[in-house]
């Protein structure tokens, strides 16, 4: 059997002075599993990521991601754990607006520190053709179209090879043939990568893709729910 | 964070203020501002005050009629058009034949194309060590050297002329202005002598009307020149000539109305022989009520003190305005970092370090401030190539 | 300085010294701190005042003087290129009283230039010679009638005059030589010392009974009433060719004088002394001394003034006294 690449037990997380609360007694991803989050909007969905990468920190339980616990880690630590094991992809894209398409996707790199050596060049070379970018490498994402931009960002957080990649809402902004074009491409290169993918969506037409659905409003138990749906 | 994420981040700094490449600019150039103007201030002011103190300094003495000796200095040195009261030029034959110092007489009061006209001893000009780089110095009435400056901005050379400005309409006395023929341009010397013209002292007595000479209205052809008969003499009219020259052959005419040593100068240097004929001239200058010797270093001291007064105040204001204009760049500069949350908020996201971040922030900070660093610099190195001189256009 | 006036005074002064910047290399006093490695040169513009230098400077100066290449100094009129280089001499001696007018219109420096005549101004004598004079009404006010008196140049043909104007040489020389001015002093003494017994050859002739005389030109002023001699002046010009101008003058003055001897500069032609013959006039040669001499030249000026006293005095015991 797989190994787990993030498993959740016990998990509570309430924003300090709101209603608002998460608990999950247990969550668990296996590696390679392609794993579709839903829920109604303010059930937890992309706070669940964050605790996930380690940008947020559970108030009680534990949070395990890539064999690593993350109560145990220091920010630093978890920072760089994104940095070399976490693939995020934003529904807002989230590129930075001064640097060009080949930059944005090293970006990742660069910070790690990182040399970008040719293996590296060749190898996002790959991936833009692949994602039908690579003519666009030197333009700025203000030069691009919503779904050149999406492709972009898919690049960047698969550029280091991450073991998981979390995606919030990856095709929320595009139109449906975009959309789709653009879930080929972030499901063929975690298929190519061997990666496992978390993707939040409202979209149900997609879920038939997926592993396995995971409503998290019916999860959260602070909802009254028991965790978990498959398909 | 390694030393090359530490690059990156530098990198990433580069690019991002290059994108926002106007936003940069106007705060590299206030912040510029706000470093130069206090800089090239005081840099002006020191440099000044140095270039004022030396040629006061090197001006040992100076005779005047009494009065301002503030006005004394300022004219005789600076040539800036005070009305000084004069004396005559006996005074400075005399202390030439005393043999205790180098009396240089100066009459400053024509002006030629706006530039003053310096009427002196050919002696001035080794005094002040201006060599006359193009052309020769000036051999007899109605020749002219002129300043370097001069030169420039009228595009004169030897061999051509300048006309000096009449005094007015009603100067009925005075005569026509003069042509001065140019024999010579003077070296730069950064100092008020390159925006002048010089001439011998005769020359400013002839401008002044104190001589003539005699034109020979029979010798033109102008019908218009002659206005009317006097026993045989013609009466030459305003049509002869809107000038005169002095040319070789109207040289052998010149005469003054008196004797030259009666005619006035407005200011004599003097430059005594040594220490001790100092001492005697100034002490025996100092007892007579007719006349007043002026130490111009002193004077100047004197002034400068006022000056620098306000000069410190002024650079108070200028360091204060400094302060300000810190304090919106700064201010401009934390309203970016809060725009730019959403970029931070991905960084962090993706796993940038938090050292990358700060460095990114920071050496946005660090390019912004060198640039304006070397701006301020360069305007600062570009202020000290401002002639010395400048200060009498803009004064006068 | 008014009150109004100091603001402005102060905002000139701070704009100057704020911008007045840039004297990295400010000149000095070049008179001050000039050095003279080469020997001064000394300009004299007659043969009296080059004798002076020459005997009180001795090899100490180069004495320069008029390059009149045929005619007489006292003619002598620079061009603006040959004023320059009498500019750069150390020390100008002139002889004032009208000799040379151009000194008085060429820019020479003051303080280096010495009018050797200056210190008996007084006794200057008002030239007989006609200059066309003019009276005519101008000045800044355009008021006051203008009259110049033209003054008799050949000062020095009066021992007395020609004593000072060699202790004026004697003493600008000390202030130009003054790491050799005891030298100098000496030198200029013994010069002034020679002029005693000329003095007293003046003196002696001003008591002889002299023959009355024409001068051909009036340039003999000086030297008439220092030996107390009465010289009738005739406008003959004695050296242009014929037709000589003022013939008929002289004529009238020998005829009205009874004068027996005419004072020429030098020696007339033979045309010239035929002239004269006829009119039972005897030419006597008194030079000027007024041209500078070559330096292999051995006669000093107190050697020739002595010479010209002599001829006068010759003149003087020629006569019996009655």
């Amino acid at each position: 059997m797989p190994e787990s690449v993030v498993d959740i037990n016990q998990l509570r997380f309430a924003y300090s002075g709101t209603p608002f609360e998460l608990k999950l007694d247990h969550f668990e991803i296996r590696d390679g599993e392609r794993v579709a989050l839903i829920g109604p909007s303010g059930c937890g969905k992309s706070t669940l990521l964050d605790l996930i990468a380690g940008i947020r920190e559970p108030n009680e339980g534990s949070v395990e991601t890539a064999g690593r616990t993350m109560g145990s880690m220091s920010m630093a630590q978890r920072r760089t754990l994104r940095l070399e094991s976490i693939g995020f992809v934003f529904q807002e894209f989230r590129l930075l607006e001064y640097l060009t398409v080949l930059d944005s996707i090293l970006l990742p790199i660069r910070l790690a520190g990182q040399s970008v050596d040719r293996a590296l060049r060749e190898r996002t070379q790959t991936l833009a053709s692949r994602a039908g970018i690579a003519h666009l490498l030197k333009r700025r994402p203000a030069r691009l179209s919503q779904g050149e931009r999406q492709r972009a960002a898919i690049c960047r957080a698969l550029i280091g090879t991450p073991s998981l990649v979390l995606a919030d809402e990856p095709t929320g902004n595009l139109d449906p043939m975009t959309g789709n074009a653009v879930l080929d491409l972030l499901f063929d290169e975690v298929n190519k990568a061997g990666a496992t993918l978390l993707l939040v969506t409202h979209q149900h037409e997609i879920l038939p893709r997926f592993d396995r659905v995971v409503d998290l409003g019916e999860a959260n138990e602070s909802a009254g729910n028991e965790s978990g749906v498959s398909r | 964070m390694s030393s090359r994420a530490s690059l990156h981040a530098c990198g990433l700094a580069w690019k991002h203020l290059s994108f926002h490449g106007v936003r940069s600019g106007i705060l590299v150039l206030s912040l510029a501002i706000s470093i130069a103007l206090p800089l090239v201030m005081q840099s002006l002011v020191s440099r000044g005050e140095q270039a004022t103190t030396s040629r006061a300094s090197v001006t040992p003495l100076l005779l005047g009629a009494p009065g301002g000796s503030v006005d004394l200095v300022l004219g005789a040195l600076w040539f800036l058009p005070e009305e000084l009261k004069t004396l005559p030029a006996r005074e400075s034959d005399e202390i030439n034949g005393s043999g205790l110092a180098t009396a240089l007489p100066l009459s400053m009061t024509a002006r030629a194309s706006g530039y003053p006209v310096v009427g002196t001893d050919v002696a001035y000009l080794d005094f002040r060590g201006l060599d006359v780089t193009d052309g020769r110095q000036f051999a007899v009435p109605g020749e002219c050297v002129l300043g370097s400056r001069v030169a420039a901005a009228k595009g004169l050379a030897p061999g051509d002329t300048i006309l000096t400005d009449p005094e007015g309409l009603l100067d009925i006395g005075g005569g026509y202005p003069l042509r001065l023929r140019i024999t010579g341009v003077l070296a730069p010397s950064n100092t008020p002598d390159d925006g002048a013209v010089f001439c011998d002292l005769k020359t400013s007595w002839i401008i002044a009307g104190y001589g003539h000479v005699h034109v020979e209205v029979t010798e033109t052809e102008d019908p218009e020149a002659i206005m009317g008969d006097n026993d045989g003499r013609p009466i030459a009219s305003s049509a002869v000539t809107p000038y005169t020259e002095l040319t070789p052959e109207l040289l052998s005419t010149l005469h003054f109305h008196g004797e030259p040593e009666d005619l006035p100068v407005e200011a004599i240097i003097l430059v005594p022989k040594d220490a001790k004929s100092r001492t005697i001239l100034s002490g025996r200058l100092g007892l007579r009520d007719e006349v007043s010797v002026v130490y111009p270093s002193e004077v100047v001291k004197e002034v400068l003190d006022r000056v620098f007064q306000i000069g410190a105040l002024l650079a108070g204001i200028l360091v204060a305005t400094g302060v300000a204009t810190l304090g919106v760049v700064l201010l401009v500069l934390a309203l970016s970092i809060r725009l730019r949350k959403d970029e931070l908020d991905t960084l962090r996201r993706i796993g940038a370090p938090r050292s990358a971040t700060i460095t990114l922030l920071l050496a946005e900070v660090v390019m912004l401030a060198a640039l304006a660093c070397m701006i301020a610099f360069a305007a600062l190195a570009a202020s000290t190539a401002l002639p010395a001189d400048l200060v009498l256009r803009l004064a006068t | 300085m008014s009150v109004i006036r100091t603001p402005v005074i102060l905002s000139s002064l701070l704009i100057t010294c704020m911008l007045a910047a840039c004297d990295r290399s400010s000149p000095s006093t070049a008179m001050s701190t000039q050095t003279e490695p080469t020997t001064p040169k000394v300009f004299a513009i007659n043969f009296p005042l080059q004798s002076f230098a020459t005997q009180i400077g001795g090899d100490l100066i180069q004495v320069e003087v008029p390059k009149v290449d045929g005619f007489s100094a006292s003619l002598y009129n620079p061009s603006p290129e040959e004023i320059i280089t009498i500019q750069d001499a150390n020390l100008i001696l002139l002889n004032g009283a009208d000799f040379s007018p151009w000194t008085g219109r060429a820019s020479l420096p003051a303080s280096k230039t010495v009018i050797t005549s200056r210190s008996f101004k007084k006794e200057w004598l008002e030239s007989s010679h006609d200059h066309g004079d003019h009276d005519h009404q101008h000045g800044p006010e355009g008021e006051g009638v203008h009259s110049h008196a033209h003054w008799a140049a050949f000062t020095w043909l009066s021992p007395m005059n020609a004593k000072r104007q060699a202790a004026s040489v004697g003493q600008a020389l000390g202030r130009l030589l003054s790491a050799d001015a005891a030298v100098v002093e000496q030198r200029s003494k013994d010069l002034q010392g020679s002029f005693d017994p000329l003095i007293k050859q003046a003196e002696r002739i001003s008591g002889m009974t002299m023959p009355t005389l024409i001068a051909s030109e009036p340039q003999y002023q000086y030297l008439a009433k220092a030996c107390g001699v009465e010289v009738l002046e005739a406008d003959w010009h004695w050296n242009e060719p014929a037709p000589h101008a003022g013939m008929d003058s002289l004529r009238a003055l020998v005829e009205a004088s009874g004068a027996g001897h005419i004072l020429v500069p030098s020696e007339p032609s033979a045309e010239r002394s035929a002239t004269l013959k006829q009119m039972n006039l005897e030419a006597v040669v008194i030079p000027l001394l007024v041209d500078p001499r070559s330096g292999d030249s051995a006669t000093t000026f107190v050697e020739a003034l002595g010479r010209n006293l002599d001829t006068l005095e010759a003149l003087g015991s020629a006569q019996p006294t009655g």
